[in-house]
């Protein structure tokens, strides 16, 4: 509670309850939309739910909560504007992903022992990591997806869910061959997918996670430099490689076939300026894959350069807090777990955003929580329920401690 | 709507999203940055939070001094090197020398890593060995390399186990092979060196069992009780026994019993001193309940002998 005796939660809530209530208003107006009116309503009543009422039913961090209940009305707001079939998708993805969260929670509250469960996610793992290779199909040059009837799934975004918790329990306990096997394996078959991206992320975590659990500056730095190595043997090895870094260096070279999306892209943030071209103008269809990869360039040309900006600081908040809570955890497990669970976002958006803005070379993952993808909203969720639950048990922890405090006076 | 009218709105609308937006972040960080300062302001009062207890250092080495007590928290790693959680920089210590962690009912686990020992309660663990069956609990000794420590767990973490057992079968917590006592769970506390109970005014520590020699009115040795008999601490009195028989601890006797005779295994009371006349102690040895005076020179020579057996 601030000072004067106000919750900062209903304070940040209202902002941005007025916020969407304001955009899909103005959404709904231009469209003439029913779907427009309910969501007006809906979205900010979610947020209201989500964020006040919710934390007393189940163990959450508010502010986590919040900042994530934003980032995902931001994606439900951008994919209404530019379609809204794929907005009701979303919301319906939101709605599992918030019941997922949930269980993760739980999960991480109530189980003492990992052990059998990481016995059992091992080979679960890289089964699923197989999948796409066997019955597989591909999209946008990456054979990533998994057609079940109706229901596409990437796999690798749940394993990530798989890697974190493997990854921190061997870690937890020092016993650094195993996971340095299974990170391979991973890896070996996201390269067999050509699924660069997460390949990257998932090497990425692996490392610093590595580093912050062992401390070790020379292991790590070899590490580092054993990416550099292989990143420049599949430069050297795969066509396509070589294809994204030359249209990273100079995408005007060819912005008509395959620099056209990054160029595209540029240009929508160069058109938005500081405050944006306003909602539900431009021309966010003209960017290939608008919907997932380049969000955030149609967030700049809507909305502007300035609140792009604060998109970032929202992920930076949500990141500063998620490594709060992971330096308190009292078990190196849950620590590195939160830890590992704030990396990959951090990771995930620094690539997707990084790839978009031309900083480093782009790569087909998506920005989290906002971009639209069930799965990926999920996983994201997912993560972030990790976190909230290993927050929680820092908050028992903290009461627990007082209430010894107060038996030895 | 027409599109133009939605333009100017939408245009509008733009400078108050970017506003909006700005606010949300400014307020995300001030509840991020007042969250910060209210759990310092928490923890704050809570010094010990995140921490079990404390090991005592009893042998140490260049780095580490005898008596300083290093918290040990819920779970971590001890070794040499100052990244560890317990640091024991001492010899034969390893920069990653053995896991930690507690588990309410059961106590301090140890976990040493591969191709190291340590030592708990004198049972060698190395890394094969089964945690949960040689748990450190209040009062246990931990052995790394040249180090010697000892475990105090707050008040209110219990352990099934209890408290380690003391080798002393005074029930003292006493270290092994040095004099001076570590307070044990029986609360006594630790005297000004870190080791063992206060010592009362005339330099008489207490005993665990409670036995407080308080000088007497002569300013030697235990207060005579309301008989005037000396009660010490085997029990016997310098009454007589059962047969009738004075036995003191020392083997002499404050005089005879009815038969005039002490116990004594050559039938001999043994003499303090060549000047030791037996016949002449029936005027000066207490009764059973009598409330006599002891002799000056025994009482002292009990007392001297009492203050040798607590300075050990």
């Amino acid at each position: 509670m601030s000072k004067k005796g106000k919750n900062p939660g209903r304070r940040l809530s209202g902002i941005v309850m007025t916020f969407y209530l304001l955009a899909f208003l103005l959404l709904a107006v231009r469209d003439q939309d029913r779907l427009g009116y309910i969501l007006c309503v809906a979205v900010p009543a979610m947020i209201f739910l989500g964020t006040h009422l919710l934390p007393h039913i189940f163990p959450a961090d508010d502010l986590l909560l919040s900042l994530a209940n934003f980032l995902c009305a931001l994606g439900i707001l951008m994919l209404y504007d530019t379609n809204p079939a794929l907005a009701l998708h979303q919301t319906i993805a939101y709605g599992v992903g918030l019941g997922c969260m949930i269980f993760c929670i739980y999960m991480v509250r109530a189980i003492q022992s990992w052990r059998g469960i990481v016995a059992v996610m091992l080979p679960l793992s890289l089964l699923l990591l197989a999948l796409p290779l066997l019955m597989g199909r591909e999209l946008n040059g990456a054979r990533s997806w998994v057609a079940l009837g109706s229901i596409s799934f990437q796999p690798s975004e749940i394993v990530k869910l798989m890697l974190v918790l493997i990854l921190s329990w061997f870690m937890s306990r020092g016993k650094n061959l195993p996971w340095l096997l299974y990170a391979l394996l991973c890896l070996g078959l996201l390269m067999l997918q050509k699924d660069l991206g997460t390949a990257l992320i998932y090497y990425g975590m692996a490392l610093m996670l590595y580093w912050i659990s062992s401390g070790s500056w020379f292991l790590t730095l070899l590490g580092l430099a054993g990416g550099a190595g292989t990143a420049v043997l599949g430069y050297q090895m795969f066509a396509h490689v070589r294809r994204r870094v030359a249209i990273w260096i100079d995408p005007w070279s060819d912005y008509v076939n395959a620099g056209y999306q990054i160029v595209q892209g540029l240009m929508a943030i160069a058109s938005g300026g500081l405050f944006g071209v306003g909602l539900g103008l431009g021309s966010p269809t003209s960017i290939p894959v608008y919907s997932s990869d380049f969000i955030f360039a149609v967030i700049c040309e809507q909305f502007g350069l300035i609140f792009g900006i604060c998109v970032l600081l929202i992920y930076v908040a949500l990141i500063w807090r998620g490594a709060g809570i992971a330096m308190k955890a009292r078990r190196r497990f849950h620590a590195l777990l939160a830890m590992g669970s704030v990396i990959l976002l951090a990771l995930q958006t620094f690539i997707i955003i990084g790839g978009v803005l031309k900083l480093i070379p782009l790569t087909g993952v998506t920005m989290p929580f906002v971009s639209y993808g069930g799965t990926s909203l999920i996983s994201s969720m997912c993560l972030i329920g990790f976190v909230q639950g290993v927050a929680s048990l820092n908050e028992d922890d903290l009461d627990e401690d007082t209430h010894l405090a107060m038996l030895a006076r | 709507m027409s599109s133009e009218l939605y333009e100017v709105l939408s245009l509008a609308a733009r400078y108050l999203f970017t506003l909006l937006g700005v606010l949300i972040v400014l307020r995300s960080f001030l509840w991020l940055l007042s969250e910060g300062s209210q759990t310092r302001r928490r923890l704050r009062h809570l010094p010990d939070a995140g921490t079990v207890g404390e090991m005592l250092v009893l042998q140490g080495g260049p780095g580490l001094e005898e008596g300083a007590a290093i918290p040990v928290p819920w779970e971590g790693v001890l070794g040499s090197v100052r990244s560890s959680d317990i640091t024991v920089p001492c010899e034969g210590v390893r920069p990653s020398h053995l896991f930690f962690s507690y588990q309410v009912g059961l106590g301090l686990l140890i976990r040493p890593m591969s191709g190291c020992e340590a030592t708990v309660d004198s049972v060698v663990l190395d890394c094969r060995a089964d945690a949960k069956a040689h748990p450190m609990v209040h009062g246990s000794f931990l052995q790394v390399g040249g180090a010697l420590l000892r475990l105090r767990v707050f008040a209110g973490l219990e352990s099934n186990a209890g408290f380690a057992d003391f080798p002393d079968d005074a029930g003292a917590a006493r270290m092994p092979g040095q004099g001076g006592y570590i307070p044990g769970p029986d609360g006594c506390v630790p005297g000004p060196d870190g080791y063992g109970p206060v010592p009362g005014p005339d330099g008489y520590i207490p005993r665990p069992d409670g036995y407080i020699p308080v000088p007497g009115p002569d300013g030697y040795g235990p207060v005579p009780g309301p008989d005037g008999c000396v009660s010490v601490p085997d029990g016997y009195g310098p009454g007589p026994g059962p047969d009738g028989c004075v036995s003191v601890p020392d083997g002499y006797s404050p005089g005879p019993g009815p038969d005039d005779c002490g116990p004594h295994p050559d039938d001999c009371m043994p003499v303090p001193d060549p000047g030791f006349n037996p016949a002449a102690a029936p005027e000066e040895a207490p009764q059973g309940g009598a409330g006599q005076k002891q002799p000056e020179a025994a009482r002292r020579r009990r007392s001297s002998r009492w203050e040798a057996d607590w300075s050990e």
